[in-house]
C-alpha cells in the first residue's frame, strides 16, 4: 500500500522531524556542561618601542593630545610585566568548531553590555573588538571634532561620517576568518581592529593580557591566537600546549569550572 | 686619447633601433598568466554539473 | 591598429607604420645631406653602409615583432590577492604551493572559461537567476576577438573599447593603465563608485549603464554615448561577469590559508572515489558507510568551494541589485533658486559643511580639496595595509608592484569650485554621493543628517563654483569661507 502527502505536508513532516533532531542534539550537548577557558598572553623579550602617531601639523593636533602629549601608536601595547593587550582568542571554526553548539547566553542581546567604538581624542575606545554578526554596534563620538569611521573586513565594510558628538549604529551580518581594520580617513593615524564573526567562542587579552571565554562546550576545542602585528601566533610558547600554523592549540575544556592554559609568552621577535 | 663617434647613417638608425627595442619590448611587471590543467577543468565541469544546486 | 596585445607590451609594427618618417621609404633625414657634412665618403661605400644599416634596422625589426607572444589570451591571476594571503596568514619567506594557482585557474576556467570562449557560470540550469544578471548572449558579444559580421554587428566589443585600461582580466592594469591619473577601476574587488545604491551593495544596471554613457568627467573613462543601446548592455553584462569572476577569484584565494598542506580546494580523487562507490550494484554494508561519509565529504567541498562562496556570496547580491536602490526624497522648496529662502538655505548647507557635515576637514575650508589628502582609495588600501607595507616607501612593496600593483597614489578630495563631478552634476547624483558615501573612497555615508540637511548641502555644493559666499547671510558662521 502506498500513501502520498501533498507538498507542504510533506515539507511540514520533514521540518517538524528536523527540528525534533535539532532539539535533542542541543539537549545532548547541553548534557555535557560548559566550562570557562582562561589564561594570560605575555610578551618574552624587551617590549617593543611604539613611535608616536604621524599627528604632525594636523589641524586638530590640539583635540587630538593625550595628557598634552602626542600619543603613541598603540597597535602594540604591553603593561610593566609583560601583559599583551589586544590579542584575540577565537575558537578555531574549521572542522569541528564548524559545529560547536552555541550556549544561550550568547543569543540574547544583553542590553548592559551594548557594543560601541568610541571615538576619544581621535583614538578608537576600545582599540579592538569582537562583533557577533547581526548584533548592533553603536559608532561614537565623544570628541569635539567630527570623525568618519570606516570598518573593512574581507567580509564587511561600513564607513559613516560622525558629527561631534553624535552616535550612529551598524550592524555587520557576514562572518569573516580575521579580524579587520577601523579607520578615520579624517585622522590617518587612527586604527582599530574589529572582529565580525558568527562564531561567539572569541576573547580579547585586557590590559594585564588576561582573557576568560565564558560558557565554552566541555570538551576538545582547538583555539586560535592572533594579533594586528604578528598575524597567527604561532611563535606562541607554552610548556603544555603546541601552537600550530595558524595559531591554533588543542584545549580540553572542563566541565566544570575553569580551563587556565596559563601564562603564554610570545617573543617579540615574531611581530611584523 | 679621445674616442671620436662619428654620428654614421648606419650609427644612427642603430641608435634608432636600439631606442624602438627598449621602448617596444619593455615589459611592465604584470600578473601571471592564468595557467589551468584542461583535464582537470573537463573533470571539474563533470562534478559541478553532477551536484544538485537546487536544493 | 587593432591588435589587444595584452599579454605583452609589445612594439606593434601597424603602429611604425602610422609614424610619418618611417611610412615614406623608411628615410627620416635627408641622408646624403649628413653623410657629406661628416663623412666625404666614396658614393659606392657609402651605399654599402646604407645597406648594412638598413639590413640592421631590417633585423631589428623583425626582432620585435618577434617578441610578439602568439598564445591565445588569457585571464591574468590575481597575483597581488595571492601574495597579499602569503603575507597575511604564511610566515616570511613562506609561500603557498604553486599548484594552487593552477588549480584557482582551472577552477576560475571551468566556471567562467577563456576570454575567447567565456561562459556564464549557471549552475541552476535554465531557471538559474544568473542567466538574468549577465546575458549568455551579451557576454558573447562583448568578449572573444575584435570582429564583425556582414549585418554590421560588433565583437568582441570589451577588447575594442575597454581591455586597454582596463585589462582582459577588468584588473584595472591594462597596457596604458599605469599612464592614467586616477587608475582605471579593478572590477574584481566589486566596489563601484557612482551608483544609486547604498555601500556594498551592487550598483543597478542603470548605474553601469550611465557610466558607459555619460564616461567619468575629469577622468580618463570616456562617454561610449555613441554607441548602440545593444552594445552598452553587453558591456555592462560583461562588466558583472569579469566583477563576478574576479570576486569570487578573490574569495578562493582567501580559502588557501584554510587548508592544510598540500590539500586542494577541491578534491578530485575523493569525488572520483565517491563516483566509484556509488557505480557498485550491490555494496555491502562498510561500503555503503564508506559511501556515506565519502559523499558528505564530496558535497561539503562542492558547497563550500562553489555554491557558498560563487552563488551565495559573489552572485546572489546581483540579483535583483534594482531593489536597493536608494530613495530620493524630493528637496524642499527652498531648494530651487528662485525661492525666496533660497539664500537661508544655502547658509544653512554652508554651516553643515563646516560643522555636522564634517565636509571642510577633507575638502577643505574653501572646498578647493586642499584638506585631509594622505588618504588612499580601498584598491589601494585592500594591499597597502598589509603589515610591512609603506605606502610611502616603496621599497616596502617593491613585491606587490612586481606581481603587477600600480604604484599607490593619495586620494585627492574632489574640489568643489570646479563644477565638475565624476558622478554627474544633476542635484539628485550629488544627493546621493553625500547620502550614501562613495564606496571605495574615504568619502563616508551621512546617516547622521536628515535628508533636508544633505538637500541643504546639496545647495551649497552647487553654489560654491559660481556664487559668491559674501553674498550668503550670517556672515560669521566661518570666515575662513570668505576668504577664498
Amino acid at each position: 500500500m502506498k500513501f502520498y502527502l501533498p507538498a507542504i505536508q510533506q515539507m511540514l513532516v520533514i521540518a517538524i522531524c528536523g527540528l525534533f533532531v535539532c532539539c535533542c542534539a542541543t539537549a545532548v550537548d547541553a548534557q555535557d556542561g560548559w566550562g570557562t577557558l582562561k589564561g594570560q598572553v605575555v610578551i618574552s623579550g624587551d617590549a617593543p618601542e611604539m613611535p608616536l602617531e604621524k599627528v604632525d601639523d594636523h589641524p586638530d593636533k590640539s583635540i587630538c593630545l593625550v595628557d598634552g602629549e602626542l600619543p603613541k601608536d598603540d597597535n602594540i601595547v604591553v603593561d610593566e610585566n609583560g601583559g599583551l593587550r589586544d590579542v584575540f582568542v577565537m575558537m578555531y571554526v574549521k572542522g569541528k568548531g564548524a559545529d560547536a553548539p552555541i550556549h544561550e547566553s550568547y543569543s540574547k542581546d544583553d542590553e548592559e553590555k551594548e557594543l560601541s567604538i568610541d571615538n576619544v581624542k581621535c583614538r578608537f575606545v576600545p582599540h579592538a573588538l569582537f562583533v557577533q554578526t547581526g548584533k548592533s554596534v553603536l559608532l561614537k563620538n565623544s570628541d569635539t571634532v567630527g570623525h568618519n569611521c570606516q570598518v573593512t573586513t574581507f567580509n564587511n565594510e561600513c564607513n559613516v561620517n560622525l558629527p561631534a558628538g553624535d552616535s550612529v549604529p551598524v550592524k555587520f551580518e557576514k562572518s569573516d576568518k580575521i579580524p579587520g581594520i577601523v579607520n578615520c580617513k579624517m585622522h590617518e593615524w587612527m586604527d582599530g581592529v574589529v572582529l565580525i564573526r558568527d562564531n561567539p567562542y572569541v576573547a580579547i587579552t585586557d590590559g594585564e593580557g588576561k582573557f576568560e571565554i565564558k560558557n565554552v562546550p566541555a570538551g576538545e576545542w582547538e583555539f586560535q591566537f592572533w594579533h594586528k602585528k604578528s598575524g597567527y601566533m604561532k611563535k606562541l610558547e607554552s610548556g603544555t600546549y603546541k601552537f600550530g600554523r595558524k595559531g591554533q592549540a588543542e584545549v580540553k575544556i572542563s566541565n566544570e569550572g575553569e580551563t587556565d592554559m596559563g601564562q603564554l609568552e610570545f617573543p617579540t621577535k615574531a611581530f611584523k | 686619447m679621445q674616442i671620436r663617434l662619428y654620428f654614421t647613417a648606419a650609427m644612427k638608425w642603430f641608435m634608432l633601433s636600439v631606442i624602438l627595442l627598449a621602448v617596444g619590448c619593455y615589459e611592465r611587471p604584470s600578473a601571471e598568466r592564468l595557467e589551468y590543467d584542461s583535464d582537470a577543468v573537463q573533470a571539474l565541469r563533470q562534478e559541478i554539473k553532477s551536484v544538485d544546486w537546487d536544493e | 591598429m587593432i591588435g589587444p596585445r595584452i599579454a605583452k607590451g609589445c612594439f606593434n609594427i601597424a603602429y611604425l607604420r602610422s609614424l610619418p618618417c618611417f611610412g615614406n621609404r623608411l628615410s627620416c633625414l635627408p641622408a646624403e645631406n649628413s653623410s657629406t657634412k661628416h663623412t666625404p665618403n666614396h658614393p659606392a661605400k657609402r651605399t654599402l653602409k646604407h645597406a648594412i644599416a638598413k639590413l640592421v634596422f631590417a633585423l631589428t625589426a623583425l626582432m620585435t615583432l618577434g617578441c610578439g607572444e602568439t598564445l591565445p589570451p588569457a585571464y591574468k591571476l590575481n597575483s597581488v590577492e595571492f601574495l597579499r594571503q602569503e603575507k597575511l596568514f604564511l610566515g616570511s619567506g613562506e609561500h603557498f604551493d604553486d599548484a594552487y594557482k593552477q588549480e584557482i585557474g582551472s577552477i576560475l576556467t571551468a566556471l567562467f572559461g577563456t576570454p575567447n570562449e567565456p561562459l556564464v557560470p549557471a549552475l541552476l540550469g535554465e531557471d538559474d537567476p544568473v542567466l538574468e544578471v549577465m546575458r549568455p548572449e551579451n557576454i558573447n558579444m562583448a568578449a572573444g576577438p575584435v570582429s564583425l559580421d556582414y549585418h554590421g554587428k560588433g565583437g568582441g566589443l570589451y577588447r575594442q573599447h575597454c581591455s586597454h585600461c582596463h585589462g582582459i582580466t577588468g584588473d584595472g592594469n591594462g597596457p596604458t593603465a599605469a599612464a592614467l591619473n586616477p587608475y582605471p577601476r579593478d572590477f574584481r574587488l566589486a566596489k563601484f563608485k557612482y551608483k544609486s545604491t547604498p555601500l556594498r551593495s551592487v550598483p543597478r544596471d542603470h548605474d553601469l549603464t550611465k557610466v558607459l554613457v555619460n564616461g567619468v568627467p575629469g577622468t580618463s573613462m570616456p562617454s561610449f554615448g555613441t554607441l548602440p543601446d545593444g552594445e552598452i548592455a553587453a558591456l555592462v553584462d560583461y562588466v558583472k561577469f569579469l566583477t563576478i569572476r574576479g570576486q569570487y577569484e578573490r574569495y578562493l584565494m582567501a580559502e588557501l590559508s584554510n587548508l592544510d598542506d598540500g590539500e586542494p580546494l577541491i578534491d578530485l580523487k575523493l569525488a572520483q572515489k565517491y563516483h566509484q562507490l556509488a557505480a557498485i550494484e550491490q555494496p555491502t554494508e562498510q561500503q555503503e558507510e564508506e559511501l556515506e561519509e565519502v559523499e558528505e565529504q564530496h558535497l561539503d567541498s562542492m558547497w563550500g568551494v562553489v555554491g557558498e562562496r560563487l552563488m551565495e556570496d559573489a552572485i546572489e547580491r546581483w540579483v535583483d541589485a534594482d531593489d536597493n536602490e536608494t530613495e530620493i526624497p524630493e528637496a524642499p522648496d527652498a531648494f530651487d533658486s528662485g525661492h525666496d529662502g533660497h539664500r537661508d538655505f544655502v547658509a544653512t548647507g554652508r554651516e553643515l559643511f563646516y560643522t555636522r557635515g564634517n565636509c571642510a576637514q577633507c575638502h577643505g575650508d574653501t572646498g578647493v580639496g586642499n584638506g585631509q589628502i594622505e588618504s588612499f582609495d580601498d584598491w589601494a588600501n585592500d594591499w597597502i595595509k598589509t603589515p610591512g607595507v609603506n605606502p610611502f616607501n616603496p621599497k616596502t612593496y617593491k613585491t606587490f608592484t612586481e606581481a603587477g600593483a600600480l604604484p599607490p597614489r593619495p586620494i585627492k578630495p574632489r574640489n568643489l569650485t570646479e563644477g565638475r563631478y565624476r558622478g554627474g552634476g544633476q542635484p539628485e547624483e550629488i544627493f546621493l554621493r553625500i547620502t550614501n558615501g562613495i564606496e571605495g573612497t574615504p568619502m563616508p555615508a551621512t546617516p547622521a543628517l536628515t535628508s533636508d540637511e544633505v538637500w541643504a548641502l546639496v545647495a551649497y555644493v552647487k553654489f560654491l563654483p559660481y556664487g559668491d559666499v559674501n553674498e550668503l547671510p550670517d556672515r560669521q558662521i566661518n570666515e575662513k569661507a570668505i576668504a577664498r
